[in-house]
């Protein structure tokens, strides 16, 4: 049988897809960095049917120790009696490392603030191994997700931001720009928050009406403490293009979905997302937002955002106790969230505060995985989980990083930067 | 690359050595593992690699591999060398448990993650003849270029494009053949 090059081309993409996506589930247990201390004295022969691997156990007692050095670094940045469990996001004692590679979205050079461009960043080092740039007739001006730790999805949108397009670029190993294409419908909405289902097929976002110049305000489009607000959230399905949308019951008691944060359960299975409830600062005294984080079936057909959701997190408009939750997201393997919160420090400076907080509510006390300190004013990017759920991107009071042992490692972009994802 | 990161003798310095192995240790166990399609014995050939590695400390740099940067190289033509022995052992020593996952060289937990096509592309991976299977993944796993699969594993250029196109059809016929 003869076979056409489309062919070729074809099972070459779904090979590289396939090879990218095993890359990202395949867990690979830490090793020692100490090559010395891996060096087996003598191998045992193999077992049949099993691995006889001899060399772990040196392995093994190193790996212990960092555990016990992580652990104790861990508790003194633990809120309310924290638990170390393996595999809870920061937590790097359990698996292969962070992603390779994270992405961030900035401003090109010598451009209008529209023509963003997305670099591609090796974590380690933060050296730029490739760029993507928008197609014709398109700009980059949209959140960016992963799908896999080589596998990206951005917002293409029309200049005037009144149609928006998912632009899926792929990585190889090397952190080059494999692919890098438009996939699915045109959307007739400016798409301000997306997320990528695990496994890449499905999206899902948060689109409002662009305005004039592609601004918000100029939109007038309503925001509350600096967070614009949707009325709806939707799911693409990339292979069919059908869009199922779910809507908020009832506007006019006043609660609406946020613009962003949007995640998903690592199983796929549910969209959570963050809804407002009225209330939130009243003349400068920093109170706690009411607010609710909802986990939406998404194997609904769409229609009442309440009727197709769990609560996963509630809390009430009022002052704030311990901390102040200000959004959730998903990450880490079970039912974890992951809220970014502002307690108040005594000198009464507002500082910043990442929490993993087991559910369901009120399940055990919530833990502190970061302080970040003072904001200060320094502009906050949020939290994003790799898909994965495990490692941490963290845009906080102005710095860049990933959180591990309770520290910010930091990490390089632009100062001009939009968005980040890993 | 400086000269403080060289030992004493002109070879690597064990913080370098650390370096790399921090640095790609999991990008080279899945590239055994895609070769293998046994993630563990692709963990064993990657130990194996490094304990060479270390027991070469200082004669490194003979051949062309004294700096990190030119280790890199060294180290895939050594993981798909140290592959190839495991695949000679494996033919003497036939393993009744071979997988307890539908699709190598994932565990069972982590094919459940991925979709059934992908599963399918894995599996028709793993099939193809060994020479196939290696230019596959280093071209589309790590990215290689031809000259460089070619320098990696010893063939020319034009046997890499070859072989190449074979291994894609191979993978074409399977996948169509489990539509």
């Amino acid at each position: 049988m003869t076979m056409h090059d489309d062919d070729l081309a074809r099972t070459a993409d779904r090979l590289a897809d396939a090879l990218g996506a095993a890359a990202a589930v395949m867990e690979v247990p830490a090793g020692s960095s100490d090559a010395a201390s891996a060096v087996p004295a003598k191998r045992a022969p193999r077992s049949w049917g099993g691995r006889a691997s001899g060399w772990l156990v040196p392995l093994t007692a190193a790996a212990g120790v960092a555990a016990i050095v992580l652990a104790s670094v861990f508790a003194v940045a633990a809120l309310k009696g924290p638990s170390a469990r393996q595999g809870s996001p920061a937590d790097t004692s359990t698996s292969g490392g962070p992603p390779p590679f994270y992405v961030t979205e900035v401003q090109a050079k010598g451009t209008s603030s529209l023509a963003n461009v997305i670099q591609v960043h090796r974590t380690s080092g933060g050296a730029v191994t490739g760029t993507v740039t928008a197609p014709a007739g398109w700009i980059l001006s949209g959140p960016v997700s992963a799908a896999t730790d080589r596998e990206f999805f951005a917002v293409a949108a029309r200049p005037d931001c009144q149609a928006s397009r998912i632009l899926r670029f792929t990585l190889t190993a090397s952190g080059r720009v494999a692919s890098s294409q438009l996939a699915g419908p045109t959307i007739k909405e400016w798409l301000w928050s997306v997320a990528v289902a695990p496994g890449g097929s499905q999206v899902a976002f948060v689109g409002i009406p662009g305005g004039p110049s592609c601004s918000f305000y100029n939109a007038g489009q309503p925001s509350v403490d600096g967070q614009f607000i949707g009325f709806s959230v939707s799911v693409l399905d990339l292979p069919s293009g059908t869009i199922k949308t779910w809507s908020q019951a009832d506007r006019s008691t006043g609660a609406d979905v946020y613009a962003t944060p949007l995640s998903w359960a690592a199983d796929g299975s549910r969209l959570v997302l963050n809804y407002k409830l009225p209330g939130g600062r009243l003349g400068g005294q920093i109170r706690q937002m009411g607010m609710e984080v909802l986990a939406l079936n998404t194997d609904t057909t769409g229609g009442s955002i309440q009727a197709a959701s769990r609560v996963l997190w509630s809390q009430q408009s009022g002052p704030c106790h311990d901390y102040c939750i200000t959004e959730g997201i998903f990450a880490g393997p079970g039912d974890t969230l992951i809220a970014p919160a502002t307690p108040l420090h005594p000198s009464g400076d507002e500082t910043s505060l990442v929490l993993r907080i087991p559910l369901p509510q009120r399940a055990g006390a919530a833990a502190a995985v970061l302080y970040a300190g003072a904001s200060r004013g320094a502009p906050w990017y949020g939290i994003f989980p790799d898909p994965s759920g495990r490692y941490l991107l963290a845009g906080i009071n102005g710095k860049l990083g990933w959180i591990s042992g309770g520290r910010l490692i930091p990490l390089q972009a632009e100062p001009q930067l939009s968005w980040i994802a890993w | 690359m400086t000269s403080s990161a060289r030992a004493p003798d002109g070879g690597l310095a064990s913080g370098d050595m650390a370096a790399v192995f921090r640095a790609h240790r999991a990008e080279l166990v899945r590239l055994a593992a895609f070769i293998l399609a046994d993630k563990g014995a692709g963990e064993d050939v990657v130990q194996d690699v490094f304990a060479q590695m270390h027991a070469r400390q200082g004669k490194l740099g003979d051949r062309g591999e004294g700096t990190p940067a030119d280790l890199l190289p060294y180290l895939h033509r050594a993981v798909v060398n140290g592959c190839r022995s495991a695949l000679r052992r494996r033919r003497l020593i036939r393993r009744h448990a071979e997988h307890d996952s539908p699709c190598p060289p994932l565990s069972a937990e982590e094919a459940a993650l991925l979709s059934e096509e992908r599963r399918q592309v894995l599996a028709a991976l793993a099939a193809l003849p060994r020479r196939r299977r290696e230019v596959l993944v280093l071209r589309f796993y790590l990215g290689l270029s031809e000259a460089e699969i070619a320098a990696t594993l010893g063939i020319s250029p034009g046997t890499v494009k070859s072989t190449a196109a074979r291994g894609l059809a191979t993978l074409a016929d399977a996948l169509k053949e489990t539509r």
